[in-house]
């Protein structure tokens, strides 16, 4: 029984081949940038706008909100990452319930892929924020020999992030097709709500989980220039309350 | 479960152009409108504050307005108070002034009425005298009046002192004096002759006597010279009636006067308690 969406190929020709992953992926792509198109076309700063504006805000906004609740600054360039990791994989799961679709997050591929992307981001965005010199500091903090278990850290996690993601969805789906032979009728549906349930909270884990693994190369280096800014942010909360 | 190597670059090609594509297209549109309309929302709030300001500080000045208002308006009703109090003095004072006046303008009115009156009664009366007596004299004693005048008139010529003769003939010596006689009746011939002769007695020189006839006198003769008077008229019978009669009304009226002032009074008082009922 073979349930990955990578067995099942549409088109092949040499090593370039389409399967399911990369089909339903294009399809994901295609749908959020379709509802994007849709919520912006007609942008309106007024209080009044178009519902599906006012759909994309709430959760853009939603995104931010975390952001800012997470790393205790403004959200600022990490909503591209995250934002667009959390809406990938949550869409990815979410059409899950529409018949004959193969979310492509249930690929280790897919999620290998993902969490590779986090693998670098983590020392873009830190280059970006204190430069090479800071950004290889960290390796060698606070003893030299503190870098080979830096970089077992670094590897682990981005295994992690990649099998558990994997894992959930994958083990979701198999797990349906499972209880499909076993016990046909109602069961399969609730697992299948079950399915969905994981499909968001997974989500939501990775995109959080890429964040924090940004966000701690960034603050890491600078404790101080940190401590700062969530003063700074306790104050703004304060004077927002 | 195995890494497909094609596929997994090509999930990270798709992830790295979504990210470009939503990027673009998605986070910052609506970012950018989010915070234009968060920007908007403040301005809003700000211009609302600055609005709430600005009509506190004219409801600030409206009330400082309203106070000088009314303090003017305070103001205003004391000084008309004032004047019309003072009006109202003005008016009673003017109003007592013209009622002195006319009571002075009434009393002597009343005075001269007082005084036609008599002079009224006294040209009748004595024309009643006259007639009364001529018509007396007529019947008890068959004599007409206007000789029984001229009579006494005589007689009284006859009458007269030493001196008062020398007096009246010393009138005559000196220059060409006439002597006037004067009666209300026409004096008949024969009775000239009477009181020519009666005159004759003591005055030598010529003598110059014209007779004439007064409506003034009411009832009676009189002899003018040279500022010497003989007479005999009803004039002093009727003096004293009409003494009498005047010294009547006079009790009469003031009487009369004593009790109007006696109410004028109780008026007054009656009024003055109604003005400090009406100021208090």
């Amino acid at each position: 029984m073979d349930i990955s969406p990578d067995s099942i190929v549409y088109w092949q020709r040499g090593p370039i081949k389409l399967n399911a992953t990369i089909v339903f992926s294009w399809v994901v792509m295609v749908l959020l940038l379709f509802v994007s198109w849709l919520a912006t076309r007609r942008l309106s700063v007024e209080p009044k706008m178009s519902r599906w504006q006012n759909l994309i805000e709430s959760i853009v906004d939603y995104m931010r909100t975390q952001i800012r609740a997470v790393i205790q600054q403004q959200s600022g360039r990490y909503l591209y990452f995250v934002g667009t990791l959390f809406l990938f994989i949550s869409l990815s799961n979410l059409l899950v319930i529409v018949p004959g679709y193969h979310p492509p997050t249930a690929s280790i591929n897919t999620t290998a892929a993902l969490a590779l992307c986090v693998f670098f981001a983590v020392p873009i965005y830190s280059i970006m924020q204190k430069g090479l010199k800071g950004y290889l500091q960290r390796y060698i903090k606070p003893t030299v020999f503190m870098l080979p278990f830096h970089i077992i850290g670094e590897m682990s996690r981005t295994l992690s992030l990649a099998v558990r993601l994997f894992g959930n969805i994958m083990s979701g789906t198999l797990i349906v097709a499972i209880l499909l032979s076993v016990a046909p009728l109602f069961l399969p549906i609730v697992m299948e709500l079950l399915g969905l349930l994981i499909g968001q909270i997974q989500a939501y884990i990775f995109a959080v989980l890429a964040l924090i693994y940004i966000a701690s190369g960034v603050t890491a280096q600078d404790k101080n220039q940190g401590d700062q800014n969530e003063n700074n942010n306790n104050n703004d909360r304060k004077e927002n309350d | 479960m195995q890494i497909d190597w094609f596929t997994f670059i090509a999930q990270i090609v798709n992830f790295l152009i979504i990210l470009a594509l939503l990027k673009y297209f998605l986070y910052d549109r609506i970012v950018n409108a989010m915070d234009k309309r968060e920007q908007k929302i403040t301005d809003q709030l700000q211009q609302a504050e600055d609005s709430r300001k600005q009509a506190e500080q004219e409801e600030e000045n409206f009330k400082t307005k309203s106070q000088e208002l009314e303090k003017q308006r305070d103001e205003i009703i004391n000084q008309a108070k004032e004047d019309a109090e003072a009006e109202h003095k003005k008016l009673i004072k003017k109003a007592k002034t013209e009622i002195e006046q006319q009571q002075a303008q009434w009393r002597k009115s009343l005075q001269q009425e007082q005084n036609n009156f008599f002079q009224n009664l006294r040209q009748k009366m004595g024309q009643q005298i006259g007639t009364l007596s001529r018509q007396i004299l007529h019947d008890l004693a068959d004599d007409d009046l206007e000789d029984r005048m001229i009579k006494v008139f005589i007689k009284r010529l006859h009458g007269l002192n030493e001196d008062e003769r020398n007096d009246i003939a010393s009138l005559t010596k000196n220059s060409e004096q006439t002597i006037i006689v004067r009666s209300s009746f026409e004096i008949v011939k024969k009775a000239r002759q009477e009181i020519k002769e009666a005159f004759a007695e003591f005055v030598e020189n010529k003598l110059d006597l014209k007779f004439e006839t007064s409506s003034d006198l009411i009832c009676g003769i009189e002899m003018i010279a040279n500022g010497q008077k003989l007479a005999w008229s009803v004039d002093g019978y009727l003096d004293n009636l009409e003494q009498e009669i005047s010294r009547a009304l006079k009790e009469e009226t003031a009487e009369t006067d004593s009790s109007s002032k006696a109410s004028a009074k109780k008026s007054n008082r009656s009024k003055s308690e109604a003005e400090t009922n009406s100021n208090s």
